[in-house]
């Protein structure tokens, strides 16, 4: 398949071979990273910081970060959600971080990756445990 | 490998695959394979008893060169040598020292070469597996005081005789592993959520809790093992991300979600990575320490100058090894970053992570290598540290864990800020 430059600058180099060799059917499973709203970024910016101290509790203090942090989230990236779903079988999370994963055939991710709120993809890939070594 | 050098721009090598070879214009081939051939009785290796054994630099030079003539002087290896200059072969290698040659040859030749030359060995290539690293030592039914010198390391055993009764209570810690046996004498109890993350449905369901290869239990015995581990009050969160140590990136950024919006969890550990710098997990790890979770990684086994990622992010507390001795461990893995024009080096901290003891799956205990073992420490080190101020922000919390270091006396690039210890929960 054929990608522009822009596209090709926000892809791993296993993303660019993968769409390289697939035909426009094939199924792709990517990691994206998305880029935020400016303006919605930087208003969420001006949010006042919360005082650990003002909570009675860490899991209150956890509960008040993590509602601001999907308040966040949502006014940064929820338009490209929303057109990576109109675009793509299948978008997961996004709820709490600008990561998420997409599913798609190769044709779907490519309209995906000139989305210009689409900052950088990978393919999925293998992880690792860090293997405990023998012991000498 | 060695036996495909000088092959590669025809087809990819795959050892112990037999390939057909095309000449030129023609469309007829003939199967080629790779072979290793050597004299069954080397002239060098017998004479080996002739040669000094001393390991000096200017005697390791003096064997090597007397191995060599020996080598080249054994009309053995010359009769091979002259033989196969006279087939249509192709010398990959040719070890002077070892006196081993891997030729790629078709099988006819192979066989007539065992034929006319009984004294040449020639054996075909195979495909050879990585042996897996494993945990070596002998699993025991208990452990006593001398198996646990990573609690000493701490200050520790040391702050406990002293009146320290901090436990991690009810510090919840989410250990995303291979699974937890949570069955084991040393972690009863303490196993209060178990789910999984399907790497191909992309969603979590609960399980019993079980470890899918013992990694995760090992781990989990140094955050809060009864007589293993750090902060034996601490709850766990059983999340097996990595069955049989395998998982997905996108199944990683997936956990992670997920992590971030559990109000209970206050610090995650990670012992899973990709080789080298690869930043698709770095906002999801960093959305992490935004709504308070300390995030605690493995920096890697591969030793200095090699990394993985997420353990190489500023945004974790990376943890490298130490030795019994207060030494950096020579497969901790440690390096200089520089990302988005800021340089930082990892790891932050370093544990003990080399020959020490915890859990196994199924009973009983063994001492296992590794930054992931130093990681469970720092957890657990962590818990303590939040038991006693649970409100502290997540980068005060970096910062008091680095603060209170052991200086090992060794470059900042191999020990970070230093062994940790337990001072800061004092």
């Amino acid at each position: 398949m054929n990608l522009s430059r822009v596209q090709q600058q926000k892809i791993d180099p296993l993303l660019r071979d993968a769409l390289m060799h697939a035909r426009p059917e094939d199924t792709l499973r990517v990691v994206m990273t998305l880029q935020p709203d400016e303006e919605q970024a930087l208003e969420a910016d001006m949010e006042r910081e919360l005082d650990p101290t003002q909570f009675h509790s860490r899991e209150a203090y956890r509960s008040a970060l993590i509602e601001q942090q999907k308040r966040r989230t949502l006014h940064e990236i929820s338009q490209t959600i929303h057109e990576l779903e109109r675009l793509l079988t299948a978008v997961h999370g996004g709820e709490m971080s600008h990561t998420v994963v997409a599913e798609g055939s190769a044709q779907q991710v490519v309209s995906a990756l000139t989305l210009t709120g689409v900052r950088r993809a990978s393919l999925d890939r293998p992880l690792e445990l860090v293997e405990p070594r023998p012991c000498r | 490998m060695a036996a495909c050098a000088g092959v590669g721009e025809r087809v990819q090598c795959i050892a112990g695959a037999m390939r057909p070879v095309r000449g030129g214009d023609s469309a007829q081939s003939t199967v080629m394979a790779v072979y290793l051939i050597r004299p069954r009785n080397s002239l060098a290796v017998r004479a080996a008893t002739l040669i000094g054994k001393g390991f000096t630099y200017p005697e390791r030079e003096a064997q090597i060169k007397e191995v060599r003539a020996l080598q080249s002087q054994d009309p053995l290896h010359n009769e091979i040598l002259g033989w196969i200059r006279e087939e249509p072969a192709e010398v990959l290698f040719h070890g002077a020292v070892t006196g081993s040659l891997i030729v790629e040859m078709a099988p006819e030749g192979a066989e007539r070469l065992r034929q006319e030359v009984p004294g040449a060995l020639v054996l075909a290539d195979q495909p050879i597996g990585v042996i897996q690293p494993r945990p070596a030592t002998a699993s025991k039914s208990s452990v006593g005081t001398g198996d646990l010198w990573h609690l000493r390391a701490i200050g520790l055993e040391a702050a406990r005789q002293q009146g320290f009764a901090g436990t991690g209570r009810d510090v919840r810690v989410l250990v995303l592993d291979t699974g937890i046996d949570a069955t084991h004498p040393e972690l009863q109890g303490k196993v209060e959520q178990a789910l999984a993350f399907d790497p191909v449905t992309l969603r979590e369901y609960p399980i019993q809790g079980y470890d899918s290869s013992g990694h995760g239990t090992h781990v989990t015995g140094f955050i809060c093992g009864n007589t293993v581990g750090v902060a034996p009050e601490a709850r766990i969160w059983n999340g097996l991300m990595l069955p049989q140590g395998r998982g997905t990136v996108a199944n990683f950024a997936l956990a992670l979600e997920w992590a971030a919006r559990q109000p209970a969890i206050q610090i995650i550990n990670l012992s899973a990575g990709i080789h080298g710098y690869v930043d698709d997990l770095r906002d999801a790890v960093a959305t992490l320490m935004n709504v308070g979770v300390l995030v605690v990684c493995a920096s890697g086994n591969e030793g200095a100058n090699q990394t993985r990622s997420p353990g190489n992010y500023v945004e974790v507390l990376s943890v490298g090894a130490t030795t019994e001795q207060g030494r950096v461990a020579s497969f901790s893995s440690s390096g200089t970053l520089v990302v988005n024009n800021h340089q930082y080096t990892v790891p932050d901290v370093v544990a003990p992570g080399a020959a020490v003891y915890s859990c196994m799956m199924g009973g009983g205990y063994a001492a296992w290598d590794g930054t992931s073992m130093a990681t469970g420490i720092v957890s657990g080190v962590a818990a303590l540290i939040l038991e006693r101020h649970p409100m502290i922000r997540v980068p005060d919390l970096l910062d008091t864990i680095a603060a209170t270091c052991h200086d090992l006396q060794q470059v900042a690039t191999r020990q970070g800020a230093g062994l940790v210890q337990v001072t800061a929960a004092l």
